[in-house]
């Protein structure tokens, strides 16, 4: 029998890579004023908070696992949570911009 | 249409109850409810009035009349508007319901009539663009002219003659682009002095003489990219939006001369970005007080497709912070045979759309449509085609793209905020699309119109 290689570096990060869920989640008006607390409300229920953007009250990060998102929906002052969607501009060259 | 997020304004006074019998009149009444709060209007309306709704989705099918026979009133989901047949007594109970109680306004719903085939018949538009089989025999020009002599008998008709009838003056672009006399940026006394625009977008080319003498704050979103622009489409729309009043060599591109430009990198020089770099960036230009946000960005969506809530509600602080945020429409269509839906934010009907018209004031053939609703319409349209501007490297280029249309609207916002103080947020965004001027195209496609410098 063949042993298999342990799942270590790359292999294994890549791999929790493309596990990992991006978000955005929004914070609703009533609890703005608690935003840092929200934010901590956010990270106990699994969020890997990335940047917080206080003006606008919302929060981009990542989640290991897409069950997080129905406990993220549930932190009280959360008002909306969605996956992160990815932009593509064409290239320089292109005719259309 | 201006679009607008739900708005708690004052109610208008007590109305008076009209009878069933007034004219014009059904004797319902329309009932406005909060678009972030319907369930606390719908138990308003049945613990003061005692009323029960029946849900406009429901009743596919059946008529308005048929879902009243079974309830006291109706809901449209998607309007937030209810149509209650309320007896006098219960009226006047509703309208002492405070708008922050779950009732913004309570207006008498009107008799609409389907509009007669009246002695000014207007005929069906002329194709703008006919393809062959449409021409038959018959040449391009000849058409051209007798959609131009059709539009002057409806100009006079219609009593809004010169508005409408399509052509730029014939100047060349020596000396200024054919996008900023289309905007009169030329022409307006206004250059956004004091006034700061955000372009987010792929950076900007720190090291362009047309910008070494002006101001620039510039932050970069991406990890391990500097805000030095490797690709060229920020250093365009950044030159179409704030470009100088005298470049090194004309024509002249820039639509807010003296406006302090916030250059925010939320593409990669590749080009790529994400919802979370954009909402960084708004934030950095909300925090740094920008009037206006310029993305030239976006993201296809389907069909019937619902906007990001997320961006919904920023787009809605932006405004109440005082921050205009305007988006690129999109670039998916491939007109006439395919319109493709406004994109991802642009979408938002807090965030406004902007479409893509080109020399002829025609709609671009790859700009995106009002198709969707709830915010997916277009609000404005500027110049997109053959649009000079900035470039890294060469300092200058000649592009396409509803990109190329958004900071045009960028800089003619900057115009009239520096023109008015108080023109900031929905105020300005009510400015621009009330003063574009009117083409002759749908508003699925150009919106208001093409968007006009305060003069």
């Amino acid at each position: 029998m063949i042993e298999r290689p342990p799942y270590i570096g790359g292999y294994l990060a890549g791999l929790r890579m493309s596990d990992r869920l991006n978000v955005v989640v929004s914070v609703d008006e009533a609890r703005l004023k608690d935003f840092a607390d929200v934010l901590q409300e956010m990270a106990d229920a699994g969020l890997h908070i990335e940047n917080e953007m206080a003006m606008l009250g919302t929060v981009s990060g990542s989640v290991d696992d897409p069950q997080v998102l129905s406990r993220l929906r549930r932190v009280k002052g959360v008002a909306h949570v969605e996956r992160c969607r990815h932009f593509q501009i064409a290239p320089p060259n292109a005719e259309i911009q | 249409m201006a679009k607008s997020g739900a708005r708690r304004g004052s109610r208008a006074e007590a109305l008076p109850h009209p009878q069933p019998s007034t004219p014009g009149l059904t004797g319902r009444h329309l009932v406005l409810l909060p678009e972030d709060d319907v369930r606390t209007g719908i138990s308003a309306l049945k613990s003061v009035a005692g009323l029960k709704l029946a849900h406009s989705r429901d009743f596919g099918e059946q008529s308005i009349q048929t879902a009243l026979a079974e309830a006291d009133g109706i809901l449209f989901d998607q309007l937030r508007v209810a149509v209650v047949a309320t007896p006098p007594d219960q009226l006047h109970a509703l309208n002492s319901v405070g708008t922050d109680e779950g009732i913004l306004a309570i207006e008498p719903e009107r008799v609409v009539h389907a509009l007669a085939n009246g002695r000014i018949g207007i005929p069906e538009p002329v194709p703008t663009r006919p393809n062959d089989t449409a021409t038959g025999n018959l040449s391009i020009d000849y058409l051209r002219g007798y959609r131009d002599g059709v539009n002057a008998i409806l100009d006079r008709l219609i009593g809004d003659a010169g508005s409408r009838a399509g052509l730029l003056p014939q100047a060349g672009e020596s000396e200024v682009t054919w996008g900023l006399q289309a905007v009169r940026a030329t022409t307006s006394r206004w250059t956004g002095q004091g006034i700061r625009v955000a372009v987010l977008d792929t950076g900007m080319d720190l090291n362009h003489p047309d910008f070494e003498s002006l101001p620039i704050e510039a932050r970069s979103f991406i990890a391990g990219e500097a805000v030095q622009d490797g690709n060229g489409h920020g250093t365009h729309c950044i030159g179409t939006a704030c470009g100088p009043l005298r470049p090194e060599r004309l024509p002249r591109y820039g639509v807010a001369g003296n406006a302090t430009i916030y250059a925010g990198k939320v593409l990669s020089d590749a080009g790529s970005g994400s919802d979370g770099s954009i909402l960084a960036g708004i934030d950095w230009a909300l925090a740094n007080g920008c009037a206006v946000i310029s993305m030239s960005l976006g993201a296809p969506v389907a069909a019937d497709a619902t906007p990001s809530a997320v961006f919904e509600q920023v787009g809605r602080r932006a405004l109440a912070a005082g921050s205009l945020i305007v988006a690129a429409a999109g670039n998916s269509s491939q007109r006439p045979n395919r319109l493709a839906p406004v994109g991802h934010p642009a979408n938002c009907t807090s965030i406004m759309a902007v479409a893509a018209v080109d020399q002829r004031l025609e709609v671009a053939w790859f700009s995106c449509a009002g198709l969707n609703p709830q915010g997916g319409q277009i609000d404005l349209a500027a110049p997109g085609v053959a649009v000079y501007s900035a470039w890294p490297g060469t300092l200058y280029n000649t592009i396409n793209g509803t990109s190329m249309a958004t900071p045009h609207v960028a800089g003619i916002a900057a115009l009239f905020a520096e023109a008015d103080p108080n023109a900031r947020g929905q105020a300005l965004w009510a400015r621009l699309v009330q003063t574009a001027r009117r083409l002759d195209q749908p508003a699925r496609d150009v919106g208001t119109g093409l968007v006009q410098a305060p003069a």
